[in-house]
């Protein structure tokens, strides 16, 4: 058993440890010695470096890092006679080509400063900008390129100088003609400016939406499924993206104890334009094998223990298991689950990301025949104590409704919150959750279906969500599960 | 006088062609085009000519006019000064909002039942009721609200 806890506990440390994290030490040293021998300085590589991916070689992921090595490697880097300009690296910034009265935008400048305004005319190459602190007559040359690489859902990738941008569209000025990109379609979007990207005004001041796209808040769905052929990994549950509008998860712990299960979701409603994002969608989970101890341990507190005319929720009795209370001719029941979600998601008026909701409800068929699940009675010490659920209006079905927000704090950062009302739901400290995931409380492994904790219907929890690369996400937050983690391949 | 006059010319036409915009038409007729494969179906509505409200089914966009329809005539207008459209919610939408306003109620007599021990029917009635009245709010906030769509050939926000 212990043997097996390690190897659950490494595994799952592997799986954490295996995404794509900072360049490693080794990939360092080749950048380093082969830009060397190619005739590199160590600050020929920092321009490159920072030109080309707007960090430092210490900031680059691995599979950057692995990219700049074949690069060298096949000779596709030029040598720094090429790339080295006599100027300083300020005067290598690109001068913005169009610039028009009207246009109206926050601008970037060569020495550094940025003003939000209107050109209100150009004369002799000089700019007369209108912005909130007053009205400036800047020279054309001061001003900086501001260019772009979005590409859209359908892959298409554009490149080109910024024209404008409205609430519906970014218009962009490429090699071969002007194009119009709806931001409702934007799948990814790069800014630079004077050639540079512009990782600092691109991900803490403004930007247009998150790097995640969450299909839950916590354990709670949102009414947005995974992207069509999308692989989706958490530590609790795996899953794909069918089509836009449907998914389907399976719950890894269940599966491998015989309970197969899967998790069906559709989106019937959604409603897209650059400024908001509206959907609803229902989903079910089914069963195969439910064990009979899980809906004992989710709802302990609705049994109630008998004895001398005092009665104690089960949940609070430390002497008696599940195992115990439980019926000793059951078999494992088909179990199903069915919820309605909504969500909505809109750009937030700082300009910073996406603000969202949802809101659902849940119900299942736990308490379907719920007598014939616990005995009678069950004896402790020669004294006998009547089992019985409560007959209170609460427990009348086992529901689950919840309200969630995400805010988009950085473009890697959200903030998640949500509050809900479950009839099964116990808040649990860390260690004991920790137990019940990993099996050491007698339960399934890998699951979460503990009879510990204490009840708490109505609550909240909030924390955060860290988008590490584009595939891998981990949030921290105050409740059970305390910690998220998930996995999301695209075009899998 | 004539040399005087001609240079005025020339000042004034150099001075307009130095404030030239980029080609607001291209950039309409993307929009346009985009309007058309994304709204098509729905019902819009705008202002028209002597700020008469116009509003029916969107058939078709040609360059020049919105192709309309009202379940039994089509007809055609132009949309040359209309530079904004509002899609206008259907019964779906409706229906979105309403079942927002159910499951509002749901939940408040869900969270009654859970905080209170058996509460009085006039209660219940009360959270029930405010619960139906801020789901259905949120719904129609949410789903069923017009949608502006921006059709003009301007460039920057």
């Amino acid at each position: 058993m212990n043997q097996m806890k390690e190897k659950l506990l490494i595994f799952s440390f592997s799986l954490i440890f295996a995404q794509n994290g900072l360049i490693l030490p080794g990939q360092r040293n080749a950048v380093q010695s082969i830009s060397a021998s190619m005739g590199f300085s160590s600050q020929d590589l920092s321009e490159y470096i920072l030109q080309e991916y707007g960090m430092s070689l210490k900031d680059l992921s691995r599979e950057q890092g692995a990219d700049i090595i074949r690069a060298f490697q096949t000779g596709s880097i030029v040598k720094p006679q090429k790339i080295i300009i006599a100027k300083t690296p300020k005067e290598a910034l690109k001068i913005a080509q169009i610039l028009e009265s009207g246009m109206q935008k926050r601008f970037h400048f060569f020495d550094g400063t940025i003003r939000e305004g209107e050109i209100l005319s150009i004369e002799n190459e000089i700019i007369r900008l209108k912005t909130s602190s007053g009205i400036f007559n800047i020279p054309s040359d001061q001003f900086l390129e501001e260019s772009a690489q979005i590409t859209n859902k359908n892959g298409e990738l554009f490149k080109g100088a910024v024209l404008g941008e409205t609430v519906e569209e970014f218009i962009i000025r490429t090699a071969y003609g002007d194009a119009v990109v709806q931001k409702r379609d934007i799948q990814k979007m790069k800014r630079y400016h004077g050639g540079i990207l512009d990782r600092q005004s691109e991900e803490r001041t403004k930007f247009y939406q998150g790097e995640a796209k969450l299909i839950n808040v916590f354990l709670d769905p949102t009414a947005f499924p995974l992207a069509g052929n999308t692989f989706y990994l958490s530590g609790l549950s795996i899953g794909y993206g069918l089509t836009d509008r449907f998914m389907i998860t399976s719950k890894i712990g269940s599966d491998f104890n015989n309970d197969l299960n899967l998790h069906p979701r559709f989106r019937f409603y959604h409603k897209k334009s650059a400024q908001k994002e509206v959907a609803a969608s229902w989903g079910i989970g089914l069963h195969r094998n439910y064990p009979v101890e899980s809906i004992l341990s989710k709802y302990s507190h609705a049994i109630e223990v008998d004895s001398a005319s005092t009665t104690i929720p089960f949940n609070e009795i430390k002497e008696i298991s599940v195992d115990e209370i439980k019926k000793s001719d059951l078999d494992p029941r088909f179990y199903v689950e069915g919820y309605v979600v909504f969500s909505s998601r809109r750009v937030n008026p700082t300009g910073r990301g996406k603000i969202g909701w949802s809101t659902g409800f849940k119900v299942s068929n736990a308490f379907n025949n719920k007598s014939s699940l616990i005995k009678d009675s069950v004896s402790i010490e020669d004294q006998n104590y009547a089992l019985a659920w409560s007959q209170n209006k609460k427990y009348s079905i086992p529901f689950r409704a919840w309200a969630s927000l995400e805010y988009d704090l950085r473009k890697d950062l959200k903030f998640l919150g949500s509050a809900w009302v479950d009839n099964g739901y116990r808040s649990m400290a860390f260690g004991d959750l920790l137990k019940d995931y990993i099996g050491d409380d007698g339960t399934a492994a890998l699951s979460l279906e503990s009879s510990s904790g204490s009840v708490s219907m109505v609550d909240f929890d909030f924390g955060m969500q860290y988008t590490v690369n584009e595939n891998f996400r981990v949030g921290l937050h105050f409740q059970q599960p305390y910690i998220d983690f998930y996995w999301e391949f695209f075009e899998f | 006088m004539i040399k005087k006059l001609f240079f005025s010319l020339v000042f004034f036409i150099s001075f307009g062609f130095s404030q030239s915009r980029i080609s607001s038409d291209a950039i309409r007729k993307v929009r346009l085009e985009n309007f058309q494969k994304n709204y098509a179906g729905k019902v819009i509505r705008f202002l028209g000519p002597k700020n008469i409200q116009v509003e029916g089914k969107l058939l078709d966009v040609t360059p020049e006019s919105f192709i309309l329809s009202d379940n039994t005539f089509q007809k055609a207008y132009s949309h040359r000064h209309i530079n904004h459209v509002y899609v206008i919610p259907n019964k779906k939408d409706l229906l979105l909002a309403c079942s927002l306003s159910i499951i509002g109620g749901v939940v408040s007599y869900f969270s009654l039942l859970v905080s209170k021990e058996n509460p009085k029917t006039q209660i219940i009635r009360s959270v029930v009721f405010l619960g139906m009245i801020t789901g259905g709010l949120v719904g129609k906030n949410t789903f069923y609200k017009p949608l502006k769509i921006d059709i003009s050939g301007k460039t920057y926000g």
